[in-house]
């Protein structure tokens, strides 16, 4: 059985210190976890991974595990061969016939000699191998700023051999930088405000508070395949799921109409920090963007953090919509995100919440509404789901998944 | 325990038409343009088959013409205007199946002056139409019985409007009706409408999808698929047959071969009264001239997106007029505000929608749980 060739090419991972072993297995084993059920091997030298995968896996697959796997700046198919400037030259043949190379434009050879035993300096490499390519595309000029087609020859312990390289989502190795409660909406903002914290490593656990009736079951489908999208940058994730239709109607009737949407965050909060105590997270994760709607200024943000005694980060906070819609649309949330099923009904909205709350006035209000017993009732009867690294659902209903029923869900390629 | 009360929306098919479905399927599966004896016979059958309707409907058959539905029988009449040598004037409710009024939008970027008529409580002021005519329009486009809340209007006394103003004017102004929530289900004569032409669809009266009637006395009617110039070249494309005769089964089922009242009527029109003496909610409906088949009321302040989820859980399938959502307004929202109803009310709409199979249990439950959830979550 053959296999196929994939250079990886680390960023951020290759500048760390004596941790950098760390930072590579779980960037290994990350992409790996994406690979099963297929055989790879795994070399490294400095700043590359080589994948040796067997072809059965198809590329959709090796596709989705690079380009989802937080840590790859870049990655690409390529062919190896000897450290002989003729093999090197007969690949490179073999190579641009297999190419997007044509006759049209312009083009560069770009070498990088690690080994720096090699007889030829790159420059000597590079002029060589020019005059290769000029053999099948006669009409090719060189450009060495602007080229159509590059292409990469890497001299380390063997010649690697490639024509494209694709982006990776840089950042750091999921698992490397510990676990946050993220809390999933269905809007557009908490989605991209997980991603960015897995994308620095960062393990991820979902929350989603649902009302049923109050909120329609296509609400939590959506949000479920939210979750599902994300999984693959979140390496696999768990939503929970969290029946909050008692406690809305409790905070509606045992609260100031305009303080709800406070209540109901401060519930909220308090509901994933006791998720958050039993899954072992140490943060909590949300899509907050400074003034975006009422229950997100300064002062009810100042509010949120009295609510629990747990880190509350909000990766999105400076950022703007447009911005956010961006990332949306690159993960391939953001057609999800705008689906028109609400997560929360009109009735627990008020028409003028309060944006300047009191603080101390407001947590003696959450006090005097006794929820604290319906709060524990709710984690209680919090219902899961597991979401592979690939983005499909476990489901329990089965017999226990074996890995080589994982397909695949189609996600966006960069 | 399921009630099924979204018959506005689609009916089950009858079980005489989809036994004449499978009939018509298997015995005439030929194609009625061919020449040799099967095809002839299925020929022969669509004919009989027009002439029946046109018999029940009580017109020339050479007006009938059938369709794949209500929406393309309202689109081939609204697209003809598209062949006129420069665009004029065309009248149009603000209350129409978006069949017509999306088609108007198509009129409007062509060139055409697309003029809307209001409908307070869901009625057109005949007053108000004589206002708007003009010697530019060419076209008046309104509803005979309204979807989302049954109130019928009075076409007669709409067209006669028009039939002046064609004199006054001395050229042919076209009044067409989408009749689809009427046919077998309020007593009408076509014939006395004295409209140009009019749409029905199947599905609204147990026949089956994908077929309906298109009356049309227009006689150089410009069809949307020319195809192969069947249905005299108003809408091309193989007929399909056994849904044609499955829909008259399913007609006469409703309405008998001698009357244009469902037998059912007076039955229906009582369940509704019963629910509009019963209901604790705020009644939508009309008071007077409405179609029994359909009552809307709202359960304002209340989202009805809500309200007939908790109703679905109970096994009762309605209607909600509005969705519960920002990004999208449902179309029964903006039907109920473009008939003056507040917003709050249109926010709260709930249609439920009736058959000649409901039965007084049926209503009666459904009563009671609205009831119940109305007091229990709104009020």
């Amino acid at each position: 059985m053959g296999t196929r060739l994939y250079l990886v090419r680390l960023g951020e991972i290759s500048l760390k210190g004596l941790n950098r072993p760390f930072f590579e297995k779980k960037l290994k084993n990350n992409i790996k976890t994406k690979l099963r059920p297929y055989h790879n091997m795994v070399s490294k030298q400095k700043g590359r991974l080589f994948f040796e995968i067997d072809e059965s896996c198809s590329r959709e697959q090796c596709d989705l595990a690079f380009s989802t796997t937080f840590g790859v700046v870049g990655y690409t198919e390529a062919v190896r061969v000897q450290k002989d400037m003729d093999k090197i030259k007969e690949k490179v043949r073999e190579v641009l016939a297999n190419s997007t190379f044509s006759n049209e434009g312009s083009f560069k050879v770009e070498t990088k000699r690690a080994d720096k035993k090699f007889p030829l300096s790159s420059y000597e490499i590079s002029c060589e191998l020019a005059d290769v390519v000029n053999e099948s595309f006669p009409d090719l000029k060189v450009s060495l700023k602007n080229p159509t087609h590059t292409l990469y020859i890497e001299i380390r312990n063997s010649t690697y051999i490639y024509t494209t390289m694709k982006s990776g989502p840089n950042g750091l190795p999921v698992s490397t930088a510990g676990k946050g409660m993220l809390l999933l909406s269905g809007g557009i903002d908490s989605p991209v405000a997980g991603y960015r914290m897995a994308s620095r490593g960062m393990k991820l656990e979902c929350i989603y508070f649902h009302a049923y009736p109050y909120t329609s079951d296509m609400a939590l489908e959506k949000v479920k395949m939210l979750a599902s999208k994300i999984a693959p940058f979140l390496q696999g994730t768990r939503l929970h799921v969290v029946g909050f239709t008692e406690q809305q109607l409790w905070i509606k009737s045992h609260s100031e109409i305009d303080e709800t949407t406070l209540m109901f965050r401060a519930c909220m909060m308090k509901v994933a920090t006791k998720l958050a105590h039993k899954y072992d997270g140490t943060a909590l994760v949300t899509g907050e963007a400074l003034s975006q709607v009422a229950s997100q200024t300064l002062d009810s943000m100042a509010f949120t953090n009295t609510t629990t005694d747990m880190l509350i980060i909000r990766p999105l906070v400076g950022m703007n919509k447009e911005e956010i819609m961006r990332t949306a649309e690159n993960i391939d949330t953001y057609k999800t995100s705008i689906l028109p099923y609400e997560d929360c009904c009109v009735i627990f909205s008020p028409k003028h919440p309060l944006t300047r709350p009191d603080v101390e006035i407001e947590n003696a209000h959450y006090e005097k509404m006794g929820i604290d017993e319906l709060l524990d009732k709710a984690v209680e009867e919090t219902v899961t789901y597991d979401f592979f690294a690939n983005g499909k659902e476990k489901l329990y209903s089965e017999e226990e998944e074996t890995t080589a029923n994982l397909e695949i869900n189609p996600l966006v390629q960069e | 325990m399921e009630y099924y009360l979204d018959n506005a929306a689609t009916t089950k098919i009858s079980e005489s038409a989809l036994k004449a479905y499978i009939d018509t399927a298997t015995t005439y599966f030929a194609n009625p343009s061919t020449n040799y004896k099967a095809g002839q016979n299925a020929k022969l059958k669509l004919e009989e088959t027009r002439d029946e309707i046109a018999k029940i409907l009580d017109v020339s058959s050479n007006y009938i013409y059938f369709t794949s539905g209500g929406s393309e029988s309202n689109s081939i009449i609204l697209s003809s205007l598209l062949w006129n040598n420069s665009p004029g004037e065309v009248i149009i409710s603000k209350i129409e199946h978006a069949s017509n009024s999306e088609f108007a939008r198509i009129l409007k970027e062509k060139g055409w002056k697309v003029s809307t008529i209001d409908a307070p409580q869901g009625f057109i002021n005949p007053n108000k139409l004589k206002s708007m005519m003009n010697d530019r329009v060419r076209m008046v486009c309104l509803q005979y019985v309204n979807n989302v809340i049954g109130s019928i209007q009075n076409i007669e006394e709409l067209v006669k409007i028009v039939r002046l103003k064609e004199k006054e004017y001395n050229r042919k102004i076209h009044f067409h009706t989408d009749a689809v929530q009427a046919l077998a289900k309020i007593p009408f004569s076509l014939k006395e409408l004295d409209v140009d032409s009019a749409s029905f669809s199947a599905h609204k009266f147990h026949g089956p999808r994908g077929v309906g009637i298109l009356y049309t006395r227009l006689v150089n009617q410009q069809p949307l698929s020319k195809a192969g110039g069947q249905e005299r070249g108003v809408r091309g494309g193989t007929e399909n047959l056994p849904a044609i005769v499955a829909m008259s089964v399913a007609l006469k089922e409703q309405l008998g071969t001698t009357t244009i009242k469902p037998s059912c009527y007076d039955r229906i029109y009582d369940l509704n009264l019963y629910l509009r003496n019963n209901l604790h909610t705020h009644l939508l409906s009309p008071r007077g001239n409405y179609s029994p088949y359909i009552l809307a009321f709202s359960v304002a302040p209340f989202p009805s997106e809500v309200f007939t989820r908790m109703l679905n859980d109970k096994g009762f399938y309605v209607s909600s007029g509005s969705a519960c959502s920002n990004n999208v307004k449902a179309k029964g929202e903006s039907i109920l505000k473009a008939m003056n109803y507040s917003s709050e009310l249109s926010k709260g709409s709930i249609r439920i929608s009736l058959c000649d199979k409901t039965t007084k249990e049926e209503i009666v439950a459904v009563v009671n749980e609205i009831n119940n959830l109305y007091d229990s979550v709104v009020r």
